[in-house]
């Protein structure tokens, strides 16, 4: 992979916001949206500040986290009714609790439905591998099963992106274009600071940088305090970054974040900084291949 | 990880790039000052001094030059000063003139850790004046800013620091992106901040283009930066940048958005060791 020097030449920066996330809820921050007036709401605010791509993640009425089509195709109507934002549902679905309290991983039956969710979303995440997920439990993502869902995403024009939480799934998404199954450019998500996957050290970002194939686009993904250091390297090497309540329910140390909007417009002034200028939703479409019809 | 406060160090003119390249180069010791003044109170808390011949504005290392800077600037700020000892890079003068500035007892100099290619020439930095240079500089209490345009000079450093001649902690200075040195990218830092022992302190220039990535770098990393017309006449891609204060304000603005704190002078000169004074 190049690394693209000269501030000024590099691509557009593609902001994407993860609002809501499948894990933690208002209890951790009031702020994190839930039901779908409130999403699309953020949606909006999020889309005012600069970002191009909404990541979806869907709650009951009570706010736990579910696989149900009919919320997403709430929440998805009500984002499309606000703002053109690029609207991404994350196939991870989350931990759905259990009457006993404890989370459950969505079941893979569970997350096949969402390439059917109406409205179409834009896009869908894959999770390129199997890992222990902040060490809550299995995050189940055979490579067969990966490869069905691409299929039948692919079959309604979904284009997808690949979440790497470590560095085999970089080869996993390879080997998926080896197959014939995904499609170049492949759109990485690098994902690190998740206990059970890459933790986050500048060295470590780097290494999965040098593997991915030249053509392809990345964004970086980081949790919590490594959010702004990730997010500020990615930046200066022309790469997309995600901001969000769902990866980071703090602002500063100690400090809340008072809204995902909060969280965008930090990463749109450090951008004008360094000479990155924002992607609209059209030049995002484009640069991720996003189709409307 | 944003613990340490970061100390932004200001390259006011440097010895190389004339105002054909840029208008805004500082010549004379009263600009030199004004430029370094406007910094300090933008954020800096080190300036690295080179000074040039009012008329011609080619570097030299007239002490009195020197003098016309420092002086005025130990009265009107708490700067921590560090003189240049390079010279004029690739024009490699008499190994006395380049130590002259010693004479003033700046706070920290800089210490070409070797040899290198540079542009058309080559930047010599042999071993007798490395030992001379180091000997100098720890009679004076002056601290080493150890440049390092390649990963052997760090080699070198670490070499001089068992025999002696350097003391510990060292402080390091990672000119990348000079024509023919290291490249400004981050696997060249983060390959050259790996051979670093644990106890040194840092800082990085990125020279041209590769300014804000590896100032960026710099800021996650936690080590400290350096900005100024003597690495980077651009602001931005096509616009030139109007004076030094202009860089430091933006890395301030940066630093933050980030939440890292910019250290005073004082701070900086706790974070660095420097000699009491």
């Amino acid at each position: 992979m190049q690394i693209a020097l000269e501030v000024a030449q590099m691509e557009k920066l593609i902001i994407t916001v993860a609002q809501t996330g499948g894990i933690h809820g208002k209890d951790m921050n009031p702020a994190l949206p839930e039901q779908p007036d409130e999403i699309a709401q953020s949606a909006l605010d999020c889309y005012n500040a600069g970002a191009s791509v909404c990541h979806i993640h869907a709650r009951d009425k009570k706010g736990h986290t579910t696989g149900d089509l009919n919320v997403y195709t709430e929440i998805i109507s009500k984002i499309n009714a606000k703002c053109p934002i690029i609207t991404q549902v994350g196939n991870g679905i989350g931990g759905v609790p259990q009457p006993d309290g404890t989370l459950r991983a969505a079941t893979l039956e569970e997350r096949m439905e969402l390439v059917d969710i109406q409205p179409k979303p834009d896009m869908l995440t894959v999770n390129m591998g199997t890992f222990e997920f902040s060490y809550l439990g299995t995050f189940d993502n055979p490579i067969a099963w990966n490869a069905e869902f691409i299929k039948r995403s692919y079959a309604r024009d979904i284009p997808i992106e690949c979440e790497c939480y470590d560095m085999s799934h970089i080869f996993n998404a390879l080997e998926l274009v080896r197959r014939g199954v995904l499609r170049q450019p492949v759109h990485f998500s690098l994902v690190l600071g998740i206990k059970g996957g890459m933790p986050f050290t500048p060295k470590l970002l780097s290494m999965m940088v040098d593997h991915i194939p030249d053509g392809s686009t990345w964004q970086v993904i980081t949790i919590s305090k490594f959010q702004l250091p990730a997010t500020v390297m990615a930046m200066c090497q022309g790469a997309n970054i995600r901001t969000g309540l769902e990866d980071n329910i703090y602002y500063a140390k100690n400090q809340l974040a008072k809204s995902n909007a909060q969280l965008v417009e930090r990463m749109v002034r450090i951008a004008r900084e360094v000479g990155r200028e924002i992607a609209t939703v059209q030049e995002a479409m484009q640069i991720l291949g996003v189709k409307r019809n | 990880m944003p613990e340490k406060k970061l100390i932004i160090t200001a390259a006011i003119t440097g010895s190389r790039n004339l105002r054909d390249i840029s208008p805004y180069i500082p010549y004379t010791p009263a600009e030199i000052v004004q430029s370094s003044l406007e910094c300090w109170r933008a954020g800096a808390s080190v300036v690295h001094i080179h000074v040039r011949d009012p008329q011609t504005g080619l570097g030299t290392q007239d002490v009195e030059l020197f003098r016309q800077v420092v002086e005025p600037l130990r009265a009107q700020s708490d700067l921590v000063l560090c003189l240049t000892t390079s010279g004029i890079a690739g024009r490699n003068l008499p190994v006395q003139e380049r130590l002259a500035s010693l004479e003033l007892s700046p706070e920290l100099a800089s210490f070409d850790a070797g040899s290198i290619n540079l542009g058309g020439g080559v930047f010599s930095n042999p071993p007798d004046f490395l030992d001379l240079a180091a000997a100098q500089m720890l009679a004076k209490g002056v601290k080493p800013e150890i440049e390092i345009f390649d990963s052997g000079m760090i080699v070198t450093a670490l070499r001089m620091r068992d025999q002696g001649k350097l003391q510990g902690p060292l402080h390091f200075q990672f000119v990348l992106g000079t024509p023919w040195g290291a490249p400004a990218t981050p696997q060249t830092l983060l390959y050259l901040h790996g051979m670093l022992p644990a106890d040194a302190t840092w800082s990085v220039i990125g020279i041209g283009k590769g300014h804000l990535p590896m100032s960026m770098m710099g800021l996650i990393m936690g080590g400290h930066i350096r900005v100024g017309l003597e690495d980077n006449v651009y602001y931005q891609q096509g616009v030139l940048a109007q004076d030094n204060a202009q860089f430091v304000e933006r890395i301030v603005r940066l630093s933050r958005e980030y939440g890292r704190e910019v250290a005073s002078p004082q701070e900086a000169r706790e974070i660095l060791g420097l000699r009491k004074i």
